[in-house]
């Protein structure tokens, strides 16, 4: 398909302004999101120091993954040390701790 | 400037000779970049998410190990930390994990003060109140939702054989779900009877230090007395989140293998030569008197908006996919097992530097990659290629 001069250029600018939207649209909601999240921060944090720990709910079916910054290193390992972990989720949140205090 | 524009306008045109090609190519990018883009935003949605809350823990937390695994506190131990020149002040905590056999799900209980001074302000974050008294408990949206509790409805929680009656007087809103979608807030009576702790015995203690810059000394110091405690700095699980959600975790060092992989054939696809039409196409742009670095600046252009309009477009599907629809997939394995899924607050993460730099990622390397084939197809015999041979 051979396009006209006046019609490449049209294409041209309607693509370059797409891209930008497409790039733009992204970066300005996640601007307002964070606007938003930030209202609660306070009671979220409050909410932090009540339960002590800042861990997030994404799993509820192992304590080394509800509460990875509380769980002992071990705790994944405790039944049988070299066992892997059964929980699809611990391939996402990588073990906390390499030896005991030390930061990976 | 005009010389540019009318490049552009080539690539365009060269485009649309071969529309299927060019749409190919844009999915193909668009498909890699979503894939990629969804993974890092999701993590950095949730290590900010972490990272903004680490610093409102405890600046250490104290827990009892007997056989590699966690043991309660006694009063022995809480008399010494108390009494500990560099400690402000403790807080002995009663928490744990039961199992709701109705949901087949862990509910994760914690006790809390009713006079605790935060309260006033996870009240905002509550339909209803926090508890007072004993027998009343706020309990996080998504275990709520699961058995249809509201504000002043009661529930029976397994303790053992028996059952324990409680009164829910909150209900954690959605915006607190990544927090609390499975957590049963309760008076420390109630967290002991649903826990089965005896009266004198805490799960850990959290503390406040008269100093917070004496962390290190006052956590070595408290481990020197109790070898076998575990000592928690806050310090050391904020900088950790940085680590634990990233590009370490297995499963998105394992997804982005072949993605990474694809987005190597496509490139290949580009260096590794041109079709017949694209070699004739570049003969008699030859003969017709462009020089090489037109040649080479059309094919760049064409290349780079095919990528940019992949990666653009596969941008703005992640980020919908991600923060629009809440990852579905994606959030799910991240789950795992889990029966009580948080509700899908998160922000993005990522401010425009960020994401303007994995839309780089994804334009330089292949435009870059159409530079060799159109070297090599703007140096053939041009009269051999216009009669039909290569």
């Amino acid at each position: 398909m051979d396009l006209r001069p006046k019609t490449r250029r049209r294409l041209l600018v309607a693509l370059l302004i797409t891209n930008a939207l497409a790039i733009g649209a992204p970066i300005v909601h996640g601007m307002i999101r964070r606007d938003e999240r930030a209202r609660d921060l306070e009671a979220r944090r409050a909410l932090t120091s009540v339960l002590g720990t800042p861990d997030l709910a994404l799993s509820s079916s192992s304590r080394w993954l509800r509460h990875p910054s509380l769980a002992e290193p071990t705790a994944p390992f405790a039944d049988a040390p070299a066992a892997l972990d059964v929980d699809p989720g611990g391939a996402f949140v990588a073990p906390r701790w390499a030896p005991e205090g030390v930061d990976r | 400037m005009r010389k540019t524009l009318a490049l552009f306008e080539y690539a365009i045109g060269a485009l649309a000779r071969r529309p299927g090609k060019a749409v190919a190519l844009v999915a193909g990018i668009a498909l890699v970049t979503g894939l990629l883009a969804s993974i890092l935003s999701l993590h950095a949605a949730l290590e900010r998410e972490a990272g903004a809350l680490a610093d409102a823990m405890p600046e250490l937390t104290v827990q009892a190990m007997q056989g590699g695994r966690p043991a309660t506190i006694d009063a022995e131990t809480l008399e010494f930390l108390a009494g500990h020149p560099g400690v402000r002040s403790i807080r002995p905590r009663v928490w744990g994990y039961l199992f709701v056999p109705s949901l087949g799900a862990n509910l994760s209980v914690f006790s809390v003060a009713p006079d605790a001074p935060e309260l006033a302000e996870v009240a905002t974050l509550l339909e209803g109140r926090a508890p007072r008294s004993k027998g009343e408990a706020a309990v996080g949206d998504t275990f709520a939702r699961s058995l249809g509790l509201r504000p002043g409805d009661s529930i029976a929680l397994p303790t053992g054989s028996k059952f324990h009656l409680l009164e829910i007087t909150g209900v954690f809103g959605a915006e607190a779900s990544l927090q609390a979608a499975d957590v049963a807030l309760v008076t420390e009576p109630d967290a002991r009877l649903l826990l089965g702790y005896d009266d004198g015995r805490f799960t850990d203690v959290a503390i406040s230090l008269a100093s917070p810059t004496e962390a290190d000394v006052v956590a070595a110091q408290i481990a020197e007395h109790l070898p076998h405690a575990r000592v928690v700095r806050r310090d050391q699980i904020a900088r950790a989140y940085a680590l634990t959600l990233g590009a370490r975790a297995g499963l998105v060092g394992a997804m982005l293998l072949p993605l990474l992989g694809c987005f190597l054939l496509l490139a290949w696809d580009r260096m590794s030569g041109l079709g017949e039409d694209e070699k004739r196409e570049l003969g008699v742009l030859t003969l017709v008197g462009w020089d090489l670095r037109d040649v080479l600046l059309a094919g760049l252009f064409q290349n780079g908006l095919v990528a940019l309009t992949g990666a653009a477009l596969g941008l703005l599907a992640a980020h919908v996919y991600v923060f629009g629809f809440g990852a579905p997939l994606l959030f799910d394995a991240l789950l795992g097992w889990s029966r009580l899924h948080p509700t899908f607050e998160l922000a993005p993460a990522w401010d425009a530097g960020q994401i303007v730099t994995v839309v780089a990622f994804v334009v330089v390397p292949f435009s870059l990659a159409s530079l060799a084939p159109a070297f090599r197809a703007a140096d053939v015999d041009v009269d051999a290629l216009l009669r039909g041979g290569a």
